[in-house]
């Protein structure tokens, strides 16, 4: 007996390794982990003085090649990485309240104002602003900015952006700048004013009395830069991974507003994968991050403290993104070019597959929205809800499911309107109507006898294309469509080279205001010339047009196939009525809703949902993230609305502190103002002037009305986290046990 | 005075040394410039989809992505941009990273390039000695229990990815026993202190401990192993046993110097090879090498940075060779007189 | 004193090798007794395969797996009246006590014997530091002297392996083997890589070195015109058995086992210009050797006698003995 088993020595090895691997991987972790937290902070600070936010999404493994670069008006763009824009570094003159779609004064005291012909706008700028180094904050420096990015081609977006809108700058004195743009244009303020992001959406301001004396300042790196936020930075990691800031204690905001952050320091760490940023909260180093819907289940089992968008509670995912989620075709493509082709593909996907592909243990998903406008107050109910009859025309799933319907309730939307029904029939027969047959295989065909392929791209992983590009190509698939689906790295030079049919992108959203951002410019036909370098959000400038016109960037790389639209005049007028309008003017709405109109009719993308994301707080040492039924600010930690986030924090008692406040910093009522900027015939100067503010026709809209229908929701389950299976387990023990003693056998067998 | 042919034979092998760098760089180029990636596309495209933003005028836009392309150098023929990077390559000054405007590309390999080295140099030449030392001494030993254990664990190890590897050490070192946490560190200022070397150990054990457990049980192993049980069966060795020589003795003066010079070989291109990174061990450890910052760079096309990278690797294997071809007679005295 | 150095009693010992799961037994020396002389040269002659080489390891105490003893002794004589069995010692001890002490060995293909990464110098420190306290420039003084009064040049002394021509590598093992007066030297096949000149020289030099030291050299050999050049009595082997021992001028005059018959005249003489005949057959399998006498089955003058028993070696005339029933009868 004893020499069997040494015969068969190798094989046990093998097995003993094989068992010890599993073991170890599958049996769950029973320490509690109390270990102390690593951070690369310096002695002597303790974890309760340190908020740790992880930017993950935009900068995976740290911001790159140089981690000193804080002059983004230079070719950069990973601003969030370093916590620039979260901690009001870099400031704009206004910023958005997201959850209301309310002005909040910061740089300025008023609301812009802007000349009755929209040509001129004025500035008020708030006194007693000072920099981080003391230096007072004034006009030159708002007027230094514009001349800057003026100057200097070389800035690239920066410059193309001023030259673009302005026409002059001047100071009418040390608070009040007067810019003069070069066409009417009511929305110049939103370059100015920080709704989600930052730059290179909207401009902040630097600082004159720094960038003066650089003899460069093209290439200045701007390191340790001069900040107008409550915060200064203190250390970076020469690698890029993380990043320290310290509060200001003589800030402007605490002697002129009363606004005092609680956290003392606050570290922005690049952690590099999913599962480090699990293990890291679970070890109670992070504070805040934001998981995929695979990860979020593990650290909401793991870490008790960690709340999602509702704490512990259904639902998790936050779905306010700014963005919505769609498949953009290449209307310049044949057959792509035919309305029908792209109605047929819209009706062969089954939402409710993709829906369930999403669902986290909670229940949550993403939200369904058939049209590009995001899904909250008001563009919910002025756009969706408000064109409920032009979607019925369109074939609207009237019997959605009743978890979805629910779901739509708990988050205060409109329960009716869910997406496009699964209707399979009614996508043949817009096939067939422009000739396309089923070959005798079941595949589809085009006219001349060609297989109908679509090429379907996407970039791989980020911005929830996985799994949807997986199951609307498998979707396809099933009613007989050829998918060629591509996950590319170097997305961006595809899409550039304008040979794929379908890309996943995300050019719709929208904000809480009545407009709809800067999406509708692009879609005049004046942006359709030659040698124009057509933006990545598809072709619809260029629909209609005779294929002489197309850039010949697209029709060098692509054969251009004749678009037919009979709206082409209709679609530019309203782009141009739509610039013409203030974005706080109520008739913009009507504007907005023809633009969707066609949008519909035409089908140009395809939106498939608006996301679901898991912002993660952990609250073991920091309280007060932002949550469903304390929805003060929006928790998107790589944007600079994050700021808000950052206000509202407090500690909790678990961690110990020294130096951070107990109470969260509240943004007082007076600094938010309603959308609507001001607009007067006579510039603001010393003397007295009649501001008038215009009558505008009122529309009432409804408010969410979140509390009540969460009360009544609450007995909804958690859905319990899968514990290991043991008889999984054991089976594959004994599978492998079996496998390692048959391989050691033959191997012995093969010796002699 | 050393001997006219061997004044000879270095010259010529330096001149061989020049060449192949020249050579290699121009490959380089040359197929990063065949690259279909257009990093201004790429710069625009990424800052446009983040914010999901629109540019407005087309005729602005031309002109900015005109602007951008003579920023860059990528305007001009191909020869013309090939002389110029060749005349920077030729005083190591790759110029202006696109990535990272302004820094040059010599600084930002700079604030990689002391973690890639130190990492692999360090676990490189560990694994490789230790993989040798034991190679050599279980051939001694061949038929022990031990030999045969070592050998089953060789064999199990060496099949193992190491990011396989990586990532059961992070689950028990970083999860389960938390030794090592995984945040990014801080060193400390004072590069002479306790606390640094202690903050440098704790950043690199992980990483290095993954390179060395599988290369030196691995491939070292293995082959120093093999080697060592060909030369057992040498005359030469025969006759240092009969003559009754200690077996330390032999394992250093018979076993390891003959074995030395296959595995020295090895050793110095797989050290030239170090300055690509190594990319997996990088990302599963969050570990600021110079492997992420190639990937990033190749991603963007950032082809100045990507030419710097690779020009010292480049440069690092041809020297590494070099080197090792001028040191071979020192090494072992059957190639002196050639 | 007796002038007996090493005596060989019924010594037995092969290999043991696996084969299809079965394990074999390679019979290489079956029952060997042979006494060695002091200041004598002792040739050992067969032709390949017979167990020469065998039974130099065994007598050095060099058994490595898979050689293993089967019985026997072989016995040192150390000084008057006192053996010492070396198979009875145990590794350590054999190495220590023994080798280059006592014993030492000249291997076979003695070129390539030398580590190519050490120098000369090295291999003479090798041995000196392993036999006696010395330092290193004190070694180093003794190298050069000894190398010179065996007619070497002292340039040698840091040279490589390869560096020398394959006659001077011989001298310096034959150097390497005498340097610490070892009793007995073994030797297998010394000069067959080399070309004849050169042959001649280190036999003669082998030759003058013994009849300086006076000590024991026992020669293995198949080619007999070494044996005949330099040893003074003469063993034969075959087939793992020793059939005839002599002096060396019996061997080649009156030669009385068939097998040295047939041997001596296979071998081309001066002015001889006749044809030479070979033995018919080939050595026997010595996994399954004959039985009987192992030479029968080439045997021309085969009896029935020679099938069935195993002659034992007797001695036919003075001095002389051989293995063979036939003569046994007389």
């Amino acid at each position: 007996m004893r020499k069997n088993w040494l015969k068969h020595r190798l094989s046990i090895y093998v097995l003993v390794c094989n068992f010890i691997l599993l073991a170890v991987l599958t049996i769950p972790n029973s320490f509690t982990v109390t270990a102390m937290p690593q951070l690369p902070i310096p002695p002597g600070i303790p974890r309760g003085d340190v908020l740790v936010i992880e930017n993950g999404v935009v900068c995976p493994g740290g911001w790159g090649p140089d981690p000193y670069q804080f002059n983004y008006y230079q070719v950069g763009w990973a601003t969030a990485c370093t916590g620039f824009l979260q901690t009001g570094c870099g400031s704009p003159l206004w910023y958005m309240n997201l959850t209301s779609g309310e002005l909040i004064l910061w740089l300025t005291e008023k609301p812009p104002i802007y000349s009755t012909d929209y040509k001129t706008l004025w500035i008020m700028l708030r006194k007693g602003i000072s920099w981080s180094d003391g230096h007072p904050f004034t006009a030159d420096d708002l007027i230094f900015t514009i001349e800057y990015c003026r100057k200097y081609p070389e800035l690239g977006l920066c410059n193309v952006r001023i030259t673009t809108n302005v026409e002059s700058v001047r100071k009418l004195d040390d608070y009040t700048v007067e810019i003069k743009l070069k066409e009417p244009n009511p929305y110049y303020h939103y370059e100015w004013t920080m709704r989600h992001y930052g730059w290179p959406v909207n401009f902040y301001v630097i600082p004159k009395h720094v960038f003066e004396k650089i003899e460069d300042p093209v290439k200045y790196k701007f390191y340790p830069p001069v900040c107008l936020g409550p915060y200064k930075i203190v250390d970076a990691d020469p690698t890029g991974k993380w990043y320290l800031w310290e509060r200001l204690e003589n800030w402007w905001g605490t002697k002129l507003l009363g606004i005092k952050p609680s956290p003392k320091y606050i570290l922005f760490v690049a952690l590099g994968s999913q599962e480090r940023s699990v293990i890291a909260m679970a070890n109670n180093e992070l504070d805040f991050t934001e998981f995929t819907s695979e990860y979020v289940r593990i650290i909401m089992d793991r870490n008790p403290y960690a709340w999602a968008w509702n704490k512990r509670d259904f639902p998790w995912a936050w779905t306010r993104d700014e963005g919505t989620r769609e498949l953009v075709f290449n209307i310049l493509k044949y057959p792509f070019n035919l309305t029908e082709v792209r109605w047929a593909l819209t009706y062969a996907i089954d939402y409710k597959v993709i829906f369930d592909a999403y669902k986290t243990p909670d229940g949550s998903s993403i939200v369904p929205n058939p049209l590009p406008v995001s899904r909250f107050y008001p563009l919910e109910q002025l756009y969706v809800s408000g064109l409920k009859t032009e979607l019925m025309k369109y074939n609207l799933d009237t019997t959605p499911p009743s978890y979805i319907q629910d779901y739509l309730r708990v988050l205060g939307l409109d329960d009716a309107i869910t997406w496009y029904k699964h209707d399979l029939e009614k996508a043949e027969e817009l096939l067939k109507s422009v000739g396309f047959y089923r070959g005798s295989d079941g595949k589809w065909r085009l006219p001349d006898g060609k297989i109908f392929e679509v090429n379907l791209i996407s970039l791989p992983g980020a911005e929830f294309s996985f799994p949807l590009v997986h199951i609307v190509a498998d979707q396809w698939r099933r009613f007989g469509v050829d998918v060629k689906l591509e996950v590319i790295e170097a997305y961006w030079d595809r899409v550039y080279s304008h040979t794929w049919d379908v890309a996943f992108e995300w050019p719709g959203g929208g904000f809480p205001t009545l407009d709809w951002w800067e999406t509708p410019r692009e879609w005049h036909s004046k942006n359709c010339v030659p040698g124009a370098r057509l933006p990545w959000v598809g072709y619809i400038m260029c629909y209609g047009l005779p294929p002489e016109k197309i850039p010949e960037g697209v029709r060098k790389n692509i054969e251009v196939a004749k678009t037919v639209f009979p709206d082409r005049e209709k679609l530019d007028n309203l782009v141009e009525k739509y610039i013409d309008t203030p974005p706080w003017d109520p008739r913009i709405v009507d504007i907005v809703k023809d633009l969707l109109s066609i949008h519909l009719k035409y089908k140009f993308w395809i939106t498939v949902f608006s996301p679901a994301r898991y912002m993660v707080g952990n609250s073991y040492c920091w309280e007060g993230w932002p949550t469903l039924k304390e929805r003060y600010a929006e928790p998107k930690p790589y944007c600079s609305s994050f700021l808000f986030t950052i206000l509202g924090l407090k500690p909790s008692e678990r961690c110990p502190i020294k130096e951070s406040t107990t109470e969260p910093a509240k943004v007082p009522k007076g600094l938010t103002v309603e959308l609507k900027p001001l607009v007067s015939e006579y510039p603001p100067t010393v003397t007295p002037t009649v501001i008038t503010t215009p009558t505008m026709i009122t529309i009432t809209v409804v408010e969410e009305r979140t509390r009540t229908i969460i009360s009544t929701i609450t007995t909804k389950v958690v859905e319990e986290v899968p514990t290991i299976d043991w008889t999984l387990l054991i089976t594959m023990a004994l599978v492998t046990l079996v496998i390692g003693a048959a391989g050691g056998y033959l191997i012995r067998a093969r010796k002699k | 005075m050393l001997p006219k042919h061997l004044i000879k034979y270095f010259l010529f092998r330096i001149l061989i040394l020049l060449a192949t760098i020249f050579t290699a760089f121009t490959i380089t180029f040359v197929i990063l410039k065949i690259m279909p990636i257009d990093i201004v596309n790429n710069i625009i495209a990424r800052s446009m989809a983040v914010t999901g933003a629109a540019l407005g005028d087309p005729e602005a836009v031309r002109r900015m992505y005109e602007i951008y392309y003579e920023i860059f150098g990528l305007k001009g023929t191909f020869i013309e941009q090939y002389v110029s990077f060749l005349n920077r390559f030729l005083t190591m000054d790759f110029g202006i990273s696109i990535l990272a405007r302004p820094a040059t590309v010599q600084e930002v390999i700079s604030y990689r390039l002391p973690w890639t080295v130190a990492l692999l140099v360090f676990s490189t030449i560990l694994s490789w000695v230790i993989g040798n030392i034991i190679g050599a001494v279980v051939s001694l030993f061949e038929g022990s229990k031990l030999s045969n254990i070592l050998q089953s664990l060789a064999i199990i190890l060496y099949p193992i990815p190491y990011y396989v590897f990586a990532l059961v050490l992070i689950y028990i070192f970083g999860y389960i026993i938390p030794l090592f946490s995984l945040t990014p560190i801080r060193l400390p200022s004072n590069i002479f202190s306790l606390e640094f070397i202690i903050t440098v150990f704790r950043a690199m054990t992980l990483p290095a401990l993954s390179i060395i457990v599988i290369g030196a049980l691995g491939w070292w192993f293995l082959s120093s192993r093999a080697m060592a049980l060909n030369i057992i069966s040498e005359d030469f060795y025969l006759y240092g046993e009969i003559r009754g020589l200690p077996k330390l003795h032999l394992l250093k003066k018979y076993l390891l110097k003959n074995i030395l010079l296959p595995q020295i070989t090895a050793l110095s291109i797989n050290l030239g090879t170090i300055f690509g990174g190594a990319l997996l061990t990088e990302i599963l450890f969050n570990y600021p090498g110079l492997g992420t910052l190639l990937y990033q760079a190749v991603n963007a096309g950032d082809y100045p940075l990507v030419l710097g990278i690779v020009s010292m690797s480049i440069i690092g294997v041809a020297v590494a060779t070099c080197i090792m071809d001028l040191l071979y007679p020192l090494i072992d005295p059957r190639i002196r007189y050639r | 004193m007796n002038d007996e150095v090493l005596r060989i009693k019924n010594l037995s010992g092969g290999y043991l090798v696996k084969r299809d799961n079965t394990l074999d037994y390679i019979d290489a020396v079956n029952d060997v007794n042979i006494i060695i002389k002091r200041d004598e040269v002792f040739g050992i002659a067969g032709e390949s395969g017979c167990g020469k080489s065998t039974l130099l390891k065994l007598l050095y105490g060099y058994v490595k797996s898979p050689l293993i003893i089967k019985k026997g002794e072989v016995l040192l004589s150390e000084s008057t009246n006192y053996y010492l069995n070396i198979l009875s010692l145990k590794n350590e001890e054999v190495k220590k006590k023994i080798w280059w002490k006592y014993i030492s060995w000249i291997p076979q293909n003695s070129m390539n014997v030398l580590n190519p990464t050490i120098r000369i110098k090295d291999h003479f420190l090798e041995i000196l530091r392993m036999h006696m306290k010395i330092e290193r420039d004190e070694a180093h003084k003794l190298i050069v002297e000894y190398l010179g009064l065996l007619g070497l040049s002292k340039d040698i002394v840091n040279a490589f392996p390869h560096q020398l021509s394959g006659g001077m590598r011989q001298r310096i093992i034959i150097a390497l083997a005498l340097i610490t007066r070892p009793k007995i030297v073994l030797a297998d096949e010394p000069t067959t890589a080399l070309d004849v000149v050169v042959q001649r020289g280190i036999l003669q030099w082998l030759g003058y070195k013994q009849r300086e030291l006076k000590n024991t050299m026992i020669i293995v050999s198949h080619d007999l015109s070494i044996h005949a050049m330099l040893s003074k009595r003469i063993g034969i082997m075959y087939a793992g058995k020793i059939v005839e021992i002599s002096r060396s001028e019996n061997i080649f005059e009156k030669p009385l086992h068939p097998y040295t018959q047939l041997l001596l005249s296979s071998l081309p003489r001066l002015g001889d210009k006749s044809l030479r005949i070979g033995i018919t057959g080939s050595p026997p399998d010595l996994i399954r050797p004959p039985l009987g006498c192992r030479f029968h089955p080439r045997c021309p003058y085969c009896i029935e006698r020679c099938i069935i028993e195993e002659p034992d070696l007797t001695e036919a005339e003075k001095d002389h003995f051989i293995a063979c029933s036939r003569i046994e009868k007389r």
